[in-house]
């Protein structure tokens, strides 16, 4: 059962644990190390501050050469996450690359919450309040902040 | 002496430039000067005798004659120039009044072409104002003349002035129907409007000339009046002082200023020059002592003043008529440019409505017409469909009733003729019967006849028996033989014995025989007879002879009467015949009479039946004819419709027409409006500008200033980053300095970093066997093997694209 890919998923762990980014935990699933559970604290400084964001990770045998899926299961209001929660970022599509991990990913995904990409929406009104109305997109945000905590 | 006098001129020139206000501050200057000077005067009064003070006051004095014998030769000068300029003014002078002789004449044109038509009061007075201009103009020559004209001119002009300001006012008023005319009419000699505008032009610029001559000369006469000022102050505190020394050399000034004051005084109004100088020596020369004749001088200094500031206040206001002549000629042409611009659009537009509700009211007219055509046509159509359709009604009813006549007549013909015909019938029935009981009366007659016929025969033959043998006759006289054939044979057989016996009479035997036999026969009948008289009972034989021979005889005469009798039967049996003859030659002309009146009654049934298919087929025109007449009321409705429709357009038309009237109005007013609004916008624009460029300039100096701050700024930040860095360094150098040699954990993450340098960054576990690559990255065999695979053929680092012969192995 030792394949590359869980080698290296383990090494990502390993990695993960003894060198941990601010604001990023995950972890694999206890009974099925293709499957994480992580958590995005939202950045400081940001509509997001606060906000405790989890996000389930499915990697297939092809990691590292293809990239995991990612999804946010908590509720999110942000121009490039689409409606269930499945995102828009290009290192985890055409630009991915075998040598990020599943930190750079994490860290990937904390800095996009804090620099939407509002010229590729995957939540179009979420885009237009980021151009034209900051200040509703940013009560928005902060009611997505605080449903996170509920869950 | 020279820093004086330039003292003095910057004086002058510092005086020219304020006039009344500053006089008065000199005035008290030089009274305070001279205040100073006699406190002066007082307090070396003492030390110093009159004798002294008068020799210094006429050195003072001869030292200022020396000046003013300079100026009064400078202004000499000035009055030949003056002169010169005088006669250059009057050549001007002169220029302008051909120009202007010419632009009346120009006038008289344009108001002889422009008012020819409607000769009404202006061109009068037009005419009026130039002509008193021409007739003078050409009088004088001289000053004077050139004076009095101008001075007409100014006031002509004026005139003029106000005679266009009214025109001008007319034009813009309300009464742009008639302006539009006037227009129309002066837009003919446009050109000459600009050549006119041009000679105003020349006219005003010459004018500007001949002002700035007269402003020249004003400041001049200033100046004048300035030194005449600064002349008689001294002299008046002089005259004070008590000294009168200088008189006689005043007198000489006098004297030989006196011929300017004879030409200042021809000159008038150029000439106000030498009249200063004149001025100044008259002060000067009132100034050494006689008071009386300075009064005198100062009398006639003023009166010469007035007249100056008269001449002056001419002047000005000949210049202010001039500018407001040159502002109304240049602004009357430009709003009759722009008014004929607008106006050529206005009236264009108004010409286009004007057509267009000519147009309109031409096509409504036409309308009208052809509603009344249609309605006149109209009726009399519905007149004549009436009158058409109740004359064929009429006709029809006439013609129907005359048929009905017809046929009533011919019914009752029929009846009678039918009735007739019955009658016929019966009399035909009771003739029949007439004539079957004729038949049979002449068949029973026949019968009767032929019994009688037969009887005749009978008894002819019986005759003829008798006559061939009268004895046998007489023997059988008795016997009733004769009514039987049986009888009649025996007769005949008898009387052909009697024929062979009279045939045997010629044989003598046998006529014996005969006659015996004859004999013995009437043996044999007298034996009868007498049996028979035996058996009659013995009657007489001779009476019954004669009884015989007399019922012969009466048979006889029967026989005769029977004769007679059937030939009376004969006769009337003809008779008969004829008549019956005659009775069925007239039963068959009655049956022929009976068939021609059948036939006159069929044909009267067809002429019936004829007459009721003509019937009907009236009826039907008849339907035809309503049906024509429905039609007709329907086209009558659809031509009403239609005359209907045509007033509704017709009023449309004219609401339309309205509409464009208010909108043309609409459009003069919001044309005037907009002219308005147009100059108010621009007022607000040249405002807006002024501000603007304010706005800009301190926006350059803001800028400039800005600029300035931020290099200043730059420079300051570019210190302080330099300063900063070499902090750090200062900083990091103490750390340095400070820091105890290393420790193990740096050096365990030193190691830890050289550790994860040596491993697959892709699969970050193994880097046994070592790849390279064209891009010169290093991975793990099993991770390019995977990526060359999968087909993924790019650097996982650097994403550039490789090939499988660009994988090498390295040893390490």
């Amino acid at each position: 059962m030792s394949t590359p890919c869980r080698r290296r998923l383990m090494r990502d762990f390993k990695r993960l644990q003894n060198d941990p980014p601010g604001g990023i935990s995950g972890a694999p699933c206890s009974d099925n190390i293709m499957v994480w559970n992580a958590v995005i604290f939202g950045p400081a400084d940001t509509p997001f501050e606060d906000g405790t964001f989890k996000l389930v990770m499915n990697f297939d045998e092809n990691y590292p050469n293809k990239p995991p899926t990612v999804r946010f299961a908590t509720k999110m209001f942000h121009p490039n996450v689409y409606a269930n929660g499945e995102l828009c970022l290009d290192i985890l599509q055409n630009r991915w690359s075998p040598t990020y991990d599943v930190s750079a990913i994490l860290t990937s995904i904390q800095s996009l919450l804090h620099d939407p990409n509002p010229n590729s929406p995957a939540n179009s009104e979420a885009a237009n309040l980021y151009r034209d109305n900051r200040k509703e997109y940013t009560r928005r945000v902060r009611e997505v902040v605080e449903t996170s905590w509920e869950s | 002496m020279t820093e004086r006098k330039r003292r003095s001129e910057d004086g002058r020139d510092m005086d020219a430039q304020p006039p009344a206000g500053l006089t008065k501050k000199r005035h008290t200057a030089k009274d305070n000067e001279f205040q100073a000077g006699s406190a002066e005067f007082d307090e070396s009064a003492a030390m110093l005798d009159l004798e002294s003070i008068r020799e210094f006051q006429k050195e003072a004095i001869w030292r200022q004659m020396q000046e003013y014998k300079r100026d009064a030769a400078r202004a000499q000068q000035q009055a030949t120039e003056i002169e010169r300029r005088q006669a250059r003014w009057a050549e001007r002078i002169a220029g302008v009044c051909t120009l202007w002789d010419q632009t009346a004449r120009d006038l008289d044109a344009i108001a002889g072409s422009a008012e020819e038509a409607t000769a009404d009061a202006e061109h009068g007075a037009l005419i009026d104002v130039v002509l008193p201009i021409k007739s003078p103009r050409r009088a004088g020559d001289g000053e004077d003349a050139a004076q009095s004209s101008l001075e007409q001119f100014s006031a002509s002009v004026g005139r003029v002035l106000k005679q266009l300001g009214s025109k001008s006012a007319a034009r813009t008023g309300v009464d742009w129907e008639a302006a539009a005319d006037r227009l129309a009419r002066a837009r003919v000699p446009q050109s000459e409007v600009d050549a006119l505008r041009a000679r105003v032009a020349l006219l005003s610029r010459q004018l500007a000339d001949d002002k700035d001559a007269l402003e020249q000369r004003e400041t001049e006469l200033r100046r004048a009046l300035k030194r005449l000022d600064r002349t008689v102050c001294p002299t008046v505190s002089g005259g004070g002082g008590g000294g009168g020394g200088s008189n006689s050399s005043a007198a000489g000034e006098v004297q030989a200023h006196q011929p300017e004051k004879e030409r200042e005084r021809e000159e008038e109004d150029g000439a106000e020059a030498p009249e200063k100088a004149v001025k100044a020596v008259k002060a000067e020369q009132a100034s050494p002592a006689d008071v009386a004749e300075k009064a005198d001088y100062v009398l006639l200094a003023e009166r010469r003043l007035g007249e100056i500031e008269e001449k002056v206040r001419e002047n000005a206001q000949l210049q202010s008529l001039v500018d407001e002549l040159r502002l109304q000629m240049a602004s009357v042409p430009d709003h009759i440019i722009a008014e004929s611009a607008l106006y050529r659009q206005a009236e264009a537009s108004r010409n286009f409505y004007g057509a267009q509700a000519q147009r309109l009211q031409a096509e409504v007219e036409r309308l009208f017409g052809e509603v009344a055509s249609l309605r006149t046509s109209r009726g009399e159509f519905e007149a004549g469909v009436v009158a058409e359709a109740g004359a064929q009604r009429q006709a029809l009813e006439a013609e129907m009733q005359r048929q009905h006549g017809d046929l009533v007549r011919v019914r009752h013909h029929r009846d009678q003729i039918q009735r007739e015909l019955d009658e016929r019938r019966a009399q035909d029935a009771v003739e029949d019967q007439k004539s079957t009981e004729l038949k049979l009366l002449s068949d029973v007659r026949r019968e009767r006849m032929n019994a009688l016929i037969s009887e005749n025969k009978r008894l002819l033959a019986y005759v003829a028996v008798l006559r061939g043998d009268r004895a046998a006759f007489e023997t059988y006289t008795d016997d009733e033989l004769s009514k039987t054939a049986a009888v009649a044979d025996e007769l005949r057989a008898k009387l052909e014995q009697a024929l062979r016996r009279e045939a045997s009479r010629a044989d003598p035997s046998r006529a014996e025989a005969d006659l015996a036999s004859a004999r013995e026969e009437v043996a044999a009948l007298q034996a009868r007879v007498r049996e028979c008289e035996a058996a009659l009972g013995a009657g007489d034989a001779a009476g019954e002879l004669a009884a015989k021979q007399r019922s012969v005889e009466a048979l006889a005469l029967q026989r005769d009467g029977l004769q007679k009798t059937s030939a009376m039967l004969e006769r009337e049996l003809q008779a008969v015949c004829e008549s019956f003859a005659r009775l069925e030659a007239q039963n068959t002309s009655r049956v022929w009479d009976l068939g021609t009146k059948e036939a006159a009654v069929a044909r009267v049934v067809a002429e019936k039946a004829k007459y009721e298919e003509k019937f009907i087929g009236l009826n039907k025109d008849l339907g035809a004819q309503r049906q024509a007449n429905h039609a007709l009321r329907q086209q009558s409705a659809k031509q009403l419709e239609h005359i209907s429709a045509v007033e509704d357009r017709d009023r449309a038309l004219s609401q339309q027409l309205a509409l464009v009237a208010a909108e043309a109005e609409h459009a003069a007013a919001a044309w005037q409006a907009a002219a308005a609004q147009l100059l108010a916008a621009q007022q607000r624009n040249a405002e807006l500008e002024l501000q603007a460029r304010a706005l800009e300039d301190r926006v350059r100096i803001a800028t400039h200033a800005l600029d300035e701050r931020t290099e200043a700024l730059a420079a300051a930040e570019h210190d302080c980053r330099r300063s900063r860095e070499s902090l750090d360094l200062a900083t990091r150098r103490i750390t340095d300095a400070e820091r105890p040699p290393a420790d193990h954990a740096g050096l365990a993450k030193l190691c830890a970093d050289y550790k994860a340098l040596l491993k697959c960054p892709t699969c970050q576990t193994n880097f046994k066997s070592h790849v390279l690559l064209r891009c010169m990255h290093v991975f793990c065999k099993q991770c390019v093997d995977s990526r060359i695979e999968t087909r993924q053929r790019k650097c996982p680092s650097c994403s550039e694209p490789f090939g499988a012969k660009d994988v090498r192995q390295i040893y390490l």
